[in-house]
């Protein structure tokens, strides 16, 4: 991707995924302990919670930040004839609602996602 | 015939039921059976997906491995959730190139990648030597289900072929279409149940998960960390590597990703998933549950934990409901790899060694393999007496060779070539192999390398192995002619 000059996408959402990759290492030097107990649990065992959370976390803002998941290309032929067309229809509509706007005038973005289907 | 079986029963013929409900209105050619003619949506993908995460494996490994092992049972949260971060970026590319290419099997998008029919043959192999333990825990789960739940009236190798035989007939009868539908009624069932009991049985036996894990801690202190030996925090690290890294290389996960109509189904996906994976949480509470009830259990026999606690504190037409979650979590998963296997065995196997053969002539082999691998898991079951999560691992060390050959074409196709990609894939596999026949370890193979060297997961040294062969020989052989069409792995941009 980075051989097109016109279009320079930003990758730097990318990063983001190093977070739980991190916590998890952590996990195993310092977190591993059974003592203080948080909300009842073992310390490791929270800690690990604590990551899956993180991961969901970071999962939705590079979702949200990486720009192949803009406009509505692919959103489009998602709408199916099972149950999931209302659902998977809402979903897309509400965050690619919710992220066009926001770097709107990066031409490029919209027009990887033309692209893209 | 108690409660239990009656439960049971019902369940089973619903499972039937909507398997050739299912099959209705579709032309059941060999796309159809295996992928779904290409066409599900990223819901229906979810719940395939979700549905290979939900197995046996979840519902009475994750439970019996926290039983027997304690915190080195948090692996197993923490591999998916780093998985999911790495589908993100690996799925995509793999179905954009499949679907260009027509491949419905992983094999066939290996060599199309390296544009190698012998890696295709080659990676055909280690797909089905892999599946076959991950087969046999499904096994291994309805047959221990069945037997328990049926109060000791069937003996555990009766179970296992009443199991077995389940599963073939509803995999031959309604294919990928049947594990579709019945894997959202599955996923149902088997949350609420795992919630229920994961919550119920520390309040019931113990008053409470925070009770619970204080009077574990002053029973077995450090049992819910990790110890400093065995399965300590090195182990943890490289099985958690080993095991991020092959989940989605199994050939059943690799056909789901080949069901999506979108490519940013799986985007999605890895947003939604790692809270889905919570729920393998609440086993692992019920397992806990069961540490100070149910003691004594070892070996194999872990996998009882949650099973035997239940019947210790339910009435039978709950453990009929507990039974039924589980026995679809083995059916619903094990008929996805049924359909991998036998589907791979037809098409990269039986195809090129029979050239001449037409597409009616493999829908026929792939459905006869079903049986057939069926018979291998069955025999495999009855005669081995390893835990889940240790058959599991076997498989998990095999299947993530072929990691390196995938992730170089992805990632830096220069570094890697067919002959290397194909002999880092022998000796990895080979190493493994050789370790799982002789019951070889690091510290056998290896007696003078430190203490650390250890206490590494196998799989991860077969892997280190793998990498460092394909890397040399691909500098030794690199390919000839025109590199292999690797176009559409790269996300199209505007140009």
């Amino acid at each position: 991707m980075s051989d097109t000059p016109l279009a320079p996408p930003s990758r730097r959402h990318r990063w983001l995924a190093l977070l739980p990759v991190l916590h998890a290492l952590a996990g195993v030097t310092v977190a591993n302990r059974v003592q203080p107990f948080v909300l009842g649990l073992p310390f490791f065992m929270a800690w690990t919670i604590a990551g899956m959370l993180l991961t969901a976390l970071v999962m939705a803002a590079i979702y949200r930040l990486d720009p192949a998941n803009r406009g509505d290309t692919e959103a489009a032929p998602d709408l199916g004839d099972d149950v999931s067309g209302n659902i998977s229809g809402n979903i897309s509509g509400n965050i690619s609602e919710h992220i066009s706007g926001h770097r709107s005038g990066n031409g490029s973005a919209s027009a990887q996602a033309g692209s893209d289907a | 015939m108690n409660a239990a079986t009656v439960i049971l029963l019902l369940t089973l013929a619903f499972a039937l039921w909507t398997g050739l409900r299912a099959r209705r209105g579709v032309t059941m050619d060999l796309a159809q059976w295996s992928v779904g003619g290409r066409g599900f949506s990223a819901l229906l993908v979810f719940v395939l997906m979700a549905g290979e995460l939900y197995t046996t494996f979840t519902f009475l490994g994750a439970s019996g491995y926290a039983y027997g092992h304690g915190g080195a049972a948090l692996y197993i949260l923490v591999y998916t959730c780093l998985a999911f971060v790495m589908s993100y970026w690996l799925l995509p590319p793999i179905w954009r190139f499949a679907k260009r290419h027509g491949a419905m099997t992983q094999p066939e998008v290996f060599a199309r990648l390296y544009d190698s029919p012998a890696l295709g043959l080659l990676v055909a192999v280690v797909a089905l030597l892999a599946l076959v333990p991950y087969l046999v825990v499904q096994m291994k789960g309805l047959g221990l289900i069945v037997e328990l739940t049926s109060y000791g009236t069937l003996s555990p190798a009766t179970a296992v072929w009443i199991g077995a035989s389940v599963m073939t007939v509803y995999v031959m009868l309604s294919g990928i279409h049947g594990s579709a539908l019945t894997a959202v009624v599955k996923d149902v069932l088997v949350l609420l149940v795992c919630v229920f009991l994961g919550l119920y049985l520390p309040y019931h036996h113990h008053g409470g998960l925070g009770p619970m894990f204080e009077r574990i801690e002053a029973a077995r202190p450090g049992f819910l960390a990790l110890p400093a030996e065995g399965r300590n925090a090195v182990w943890f690290s490289s099985t958690v590597a080993l095991s991020a890294l092959g989940m989605y290389l199994w050939p059943h996960a690799f056909s789901a990703v080949f069901t999506a109509r979108s490519e940013r189904s799986f985007r999605k996906n890895a947003v939604v998933m790692p809270l889905y994976a919570l729920v393998m949480l609440f086993s692992m509470f019920a397992g806990f549950a069961a540490v100070l009830e149910v003691p004594g259990l070892s070996g194999g026999q872990i996998d009882l934990a949650l099973l035997k606690l239940s019947l210790k504190t339910f009435d039978p037409w709950f453990v009929g409901v507990i039974g039924a979650a589980g026995m679809l979590t083995a059916l619903v998963p094990g008929s996805i790899m049924l359909i991998s296997a036998s589907t791979l065995l037809a098409r990269n196997l039986y195809r090129p060694l029979f050239p001449r053969s037409d597409d009616a002539r493999l829908a026929v082999v792939s459905r006869l393999a079903a049986p057939l691998l069926t018979l291998v898991a069955v025999l495999l079951t009855l005669g081995g007496g390893s835990s889940i999560v240790a058959l599991l691992l076997m498989g998990f060390g095999i299947v993530t060779q072929l990691a390196p050959a995938l992730l170089a074409a992805l990632v830096a196709p220069r570094l890697a070539s067919r002959h290397g990609a194909i002999a880092g894939l022998l000796v990895g596999v080979g190493f493994v192999a050789f370790t799982v026949v002789t019951g070889a370890t690091t510290r056998t193979l290896l007696p003078a390398a430190p203490g650390w060297v250890h206490d590494l997961n196998i799989g991860i040294v077969g892997l280190a192995l793998n990498l460092v062969v394909m890397l040399g020989v691909s500098r030794l052989a690199p390919a000839r002619g025109a590199p292999s069409p690797r176009v559409p792995l790269r996300r199209p941009v505007s140009r």
